[in-house]
């Protein structure tokens, strides 16, 4: 195994799972944020690693980067939690758009102009061979005639050329179609297109039954489905009877057995360069050659643009723009927008591993996504149950992660604005700047407070060798922009020059609605510092 | 490093001021192209080029060995690369960060895919194609004429823009 790394995971409540086994830590959604707090602070807060945190194989920790924002659940999404929806179909190479209709009868390849490489499945490229003069179209035999038509396949990685097995082309356009007649001569090809025509009367017959084309789902399941596969189909037995309906099958194909010849021809190998390798072959699903030789160009297949909608609230979290050119995102409700990144440092003349029973102070940086200051509470299980919660101690003596010392557990992280990054870069010409509030505030347990960002000290004490990680509940609470635009939005700027009226102000809204002024949230993050040496 | 630096070179070569020659080099008679900041270096032994050969920016030609590194015609070698070896035929490729190392001979039409290694000691049979994360080896076809007039225009190309933004070297021109 490869030693650990250091890691930051999230851990997403995910509704499915943790709601079922009783033990949310706060999957109902939108919940208020006061009741949210006092709970937290009520309560035993829910340690959801149980003794120990196996990160390798708990499904519901992430890197923050894989974290979706669910803004009307407040929660944290995961992978798990959103449910995928196909935009649009298009290809990766000629970022050619599909309509979905004609996704199926193109096999969910591309039918223009691209192809990857039998070989080594990188994009081919049309080239022109000039020594060819380009003739006029009308000989329809590519194959027997390989060297008249002068436009091939090349690839650039590998240098397979198309003309090795013998596949030219008149024109470098519509490759696709050019290549359709021998692609359409092949036996398997053929067979197919008989079974489907013998299954057509039986499928047109139980039409009706349409899914949404959104569905992410494989193309031809609703058709499996109709055949009475499904078991969870109503009507299952109507489905039965009919399929007795259809007639028996007799293949229209027979292809001659090669076993004995692919034998011979392996048995008498010189060179491991002439046998197609596991992919190629599964590149190739209809035939899966052994010889390199046959092993054909294959259109290109097609992509999909997803959106992504929340489960429990069926929101959309996630939504590309349609065309396959723009990058761009209708709506990106991401986890890094929303809440603390939290990211690991070295103390300076400290470094990894860590040693058992040695304290090592290390920094933990939160950046501060919003607009808003936030106000961070940490906490971590075992010191909540030093302070007196004795259940289960046993318990704790078996957790892995040792003794994990939080200095400063409370502490407020800068609102983020655009133009920090230019600030930074003032403050880095002035050395003083940085180290006289670093120095002040060292021992609070604060290492650095700047721009939206704020650096904490921890101290751990790793108990056992091996890989050292610890849980931390993170509860983080900040001033609400949508209620200071109910209650008067310039409540922001009134800090200094009308304090006596700001003042009034607030104090009056605190009383009117005190839970809605500020919103608070919880979440669960493990921290890996990677291995522990003796 | 060797203190001697003697270089021949045919009267159409093309060496940007920066590149970076040492020891005893010989270019052949041809429109070979040095592009600035490629390093050339017989160290023990010296190093001999045919013509028509391309050498890109950083790539690497070094001789560890006393014998003479013999590189043959129409040699591309591109950015990044490091050949070593005991000879290099005709018409080869050495792609963008290519390895060539240890006592390898390359046979002539070969290409080293980008990012792809050599064996220490391996011969390299004429047509060798090495690509991919794996470097995978196949055979390619024989290039044709095709292929071959683009390598001239792709030289003649550079013999004409290189002269426009950069010094040359002079080189004493005795071969």
């Amino acid at each position: 195994m490869q030693p650990a790394t250091p890691f930051v995971y999230y851990h997403c409540a995910c509704p499915d799972f943790f709601q079922t086994s009783g033990r949310s830590v706060d999957a109902s959604g939108s919940r208020d944020a006061a009741n949210d707090s006092s709970s937290a602070s009520d309560r035993q807060p829910y340690v959801p690693f149980g003794t120990s945190i196996a990160t390798d194989t708990d499904f519901s920790l992430f890197p923050l980067s894989r974290l979706y924002f669910c803004e009307d659940c407040h929660q944290i999404r995961c992978p798990s939690c959103v449910q995928d929806e196909v935009i649009s179909y298009y290809c990766p190479n000629c970022l050619f758009e599909v309509p979905t209709a004609s996704v199926k009868s193109e096999k969910n390849r591309c039918a223009r102009n691209c192809f990857q490489c039998p070989i080594c499945q990188n994009t081919l490229s049309v080239v022109a061979n000039p020594d060819i003069p380009p003739k006029e179209p009308g000989s329809p035999e590519d194959e027997t005639k390989p060297s008249v038509n002068p436009y091939h396949l090349f690839c650039g990685v590998c240098r397979w050329d198309s003309q090795e097995v013998g596949i030219t082309f008149e024109k470098p356009t519509s490759l696709a179609m050019q290549l359709q007649k021998s692609e359409d001569a092949s036996p398997d090809i053929k067979e197919f297109d008989h079974l489907k025509e013998h299954f057509e009367k039986f499928l047109r017959y139980n039409t009706p039954q349409s899914l949404p084309t959104s569905f992410l789902s494989l193309s031809s399941s609703g058709s499996f489905s109709k055949m009475g596969y499904n078991t969870s189909m109503q009507n299952r037995k109507g489905n039965v009877a009919r399929m007795d309906d259809v007639g028996e099958y007799k293949a229209s194909e027979h292809i001659p057995h090669g076993d004995m010849d692919v034998m011979d021809n392996l048995i008498n190998i010189q060179e491991d360069t002439t046998v197609s390798n596991l992919e190629q072959r599964f590149n190739q699903v209809y035939d899966q050659p052994y010889d390199t030789n046959q092993l054909k160009p294959q259109r290109i297949h097609l992509r999909i643009k997803r959106s992504k909608r929340c489960r429990t609230c069926r929101h959309i979290l996630i939504k590309p723009e349609q065309k396959a050119q723009a990058t761009r995102f209708k709506i990106k409700l991401v986890a890094m927008n929303y809440i603390p990144n939290i990211t690991m440092q070295m103390l300076p003349r400290k470094t990894l591993p860590l040693r058992q029973n040695v304290p090592t102070q290390l920094i933990l940086k939160f950046t501060n996504p919003l607009y808003e200051e936030i106000s961070v509470t940490l906490a971590t299980p075992q010191q909540h149950q030093t302070k007196g919660d004795q259940v289960d101690a046993p318990e704790d003596l078996r957790k892995p992660w040792g003794r994990v010392t939080l200095l400063s557990p409370h502490f407020t992280v800068g609102a983020y604005n655009e133009t920090i990054e230019y600030d930074d870069e003032l403050l880095y010409g002035k050395p003083s700047a940085l180290s006289t509030p670093a120095a002040a505030t060292w021992e609070n347990g604060v290492y650095e407070k700047r721009n939206n960002y704020t650096s904490i000290l921890i101290e751990v004490v790793p108990d056992y060798e091996g890989d050292f990680k610890f849980p931390l509940l993170v509860n983080y609470s900040y001033k609400s922009d949508e209620d200071q635009l109910d209650t008067g939005g310039y409540e922001d700027e009134d800090g200094d020059d009308d304090d006596d009226e700001g003042g009034q102000k607030r104090s009056q809204t605190l009383e009117r609605q005190p839970e809605e002024r500020t919103k608070t949230y919880s979440f669960w993050c493990v921290v890996g510092l990677g291995e522990v040496v003796q | 490093m060797s203190s001697r630096t003697k270089i021949k070179a045919g009267p159409k070569t093309v060496v940007c001021q920066e590149a970076d020659l040492r020891g005893e080099i010989t270019i052949g008679n041809g429109r070979t192209v040095l592009h600035p900041r490629c390093r050339v270096v017989a160290e023990a032994g010296p190093i001999v080029f045919g013509a028509n050969n391309i050498i890109e920016e950083n790539a690497v030609i070094f001789n560890k060995n006393t014998a003479p590194l013999v590189i043959g015609d129409d040699n591309v070698f591109e950015v990044g690369c490091y050949v070593e070896g005991l000879g290099i035929g005709n018409r080869n490729v050495i792609e963008a960060r290519g390895r060539l190392i240890g006592t390898t001979t390359v046979g002539n039409n070969c290409v080293i895919g980008s990012a792809c290694t050599t064996d220490l000691h391996e011969k390299m049979e004429d047509n060798t194609v090495i690509y991919g994360s794996d470097c995978s080896r196949r055979t390619q076809e024989e290039r044709n004429a095709a292929q071959a007039s683009l390598h001239l225009r792709h030289l003649e190309y550079l013999r004409e823009m290189l002269p426009k933004y950069n010094h040359l070297k002079q080189l004493p021109t005795d071969v």
